[in-house]
């Protein structure tokens, strides 16, 4: 595999503390097609980026969301020759040491698409966080029938033919159980991988509220009500 | 009852404005057709309330406030859910404006 098919894509929201150690990481892993997607951001995540790092980097003028920022980043990806595609976040809980076995899976095992999962390996994930996660697997699994350990992952690898075709279209958090529902639904060749999540007190505090999460399975109800 | 003669002003300045609105904005002819026949329903209801009473004996509701009632909740519910479509439309096209211009401006 040639690293420079990968396009890692970032959505930024409030990150410019964590964001350039994250590409520094990746690039470091020879990871050096980097699209960083800078929210809408309150803070100076985008000079940041602009300034410290050699990233792709552009700039939602309002907030959408993670979904729309995934979905614009994959775009840029694609219009510059993408073979792979890599969904990353940008807080830092992800670990660049687990993308080489998931594009070597993604690539040998002939997948659409591969997932990273917390579940599968030891991961010191606190309780809320934990229930919170387990109610979700059996929410997507009555959703959209389909079975993982791990919903809620952003660590996510994927062909440029499997990008094109998933297309998000919920602009916020929805989007996570939008592409388990599409993976399904187009019938994607998947696998999940273990992977490692840095829990920090930082991506702690960024992370989804229980109440949130409510107003998340809320709305793809609704969605899928109108299908 | 005083009540009947004040509603009765206040919906003939509504059709009036209706009227005038359309002769100069000139909107489609079928809104302000379909405004004037609801606001003038309204008015002979106003003057001829029996005429609520005897629906509601014929559907079984009772009184005839109480059809008056639920006819606007299922008019607000269905008025609520085409907000809410149209709300959806204006934010994926947001997004779409939004996604155009980052797309221009990445480097």
């Amino acid at each position: 595999m040639n690293k420079s098919d990968v396009y890692i894509t970032i959505p930024m929201y409030n990150d410019e503390k964590m964001i350039t150690k994250v590409i520094k990481d990746l690039n470091s892993k020879g990871y050096n097609n980097v699209v960083v997607v800078d929210d809408g951001s309150k803070d100076n995540g985008y000079s940041v980026v602009k300034k410290n790092t050699k990233a792709i980097v552009t700039r939602h003028v309002v907030n959408r969301g993670q979904g729309a920022a995934l979905q614009t980043g994959m775009e840029i990806a694609i219009d510059r020759g993408a073979k792979y595609i890599v969904h990353f976040d940008s807080d830092g809980q992800h670990d660049v040491k687990d993308l080489d076995h998931m594009l070597k899976t993604l690539i040998e095992g002939k997948y659409d698409i591969v997932l990273g999962s917390r579940f599968l390996q030891e991961n010191k994930i606190p309780l809320k966080k934990r229930i919170v996660l387990k109610g979700g697997i059996v929410f997507t699994y009555i959703l959209s029938g389909i079975w993982l350990t791990d919903v809620h992952n952003g660590l996510r690898v994927m062909t440029a033919e499997t990008a094109k075709k998933l297309n998000l279209q919920h602009d916020r958090m929805e989007h996570a159980s939008e592409i388990l529902d599409k993976v399904k639904s187009l019938n994607l060749k998947y696998k999940e991988v273990p992977v490692t999540i840095h829990y920090t007190d930082y991506s702690q505090a960024k992370g989804q509220s229980i109440s949130n999460s409510i107003n998340i399975a809320m709305k793809l109800i609704s969605s899928k009500l109108r299908e | 009852m005083i009540i009947q003669y004040v509603a009765t002003g206040i919906i003939a300045i509504i059709i009036i404005q209706q009227i005038v609105k359309f002769v100069k904005d000139r909107p489609t002819f079928f809104k302000t057709l379909v405004m004037s026949i609801f606001w003038s329903m309204v008015l002979v209801l106003i003057w001829f309330p029996g005429i609520m009473d005897w629906l509601g004996e014929i559907t079984g509701v009772g009184r005839g406030v109480d059809v008056l009632i639920y006819l606007s909740i299922i008019f607000l519910f269905y008025y609520v859910l085409r907000q809410n479509s149209k709300i959806d439309k204006l934010e994926k096209d947001i997004t779409k404006l939004v996604r155009e211009m980052a797309k221009s401006n990445a480097k």
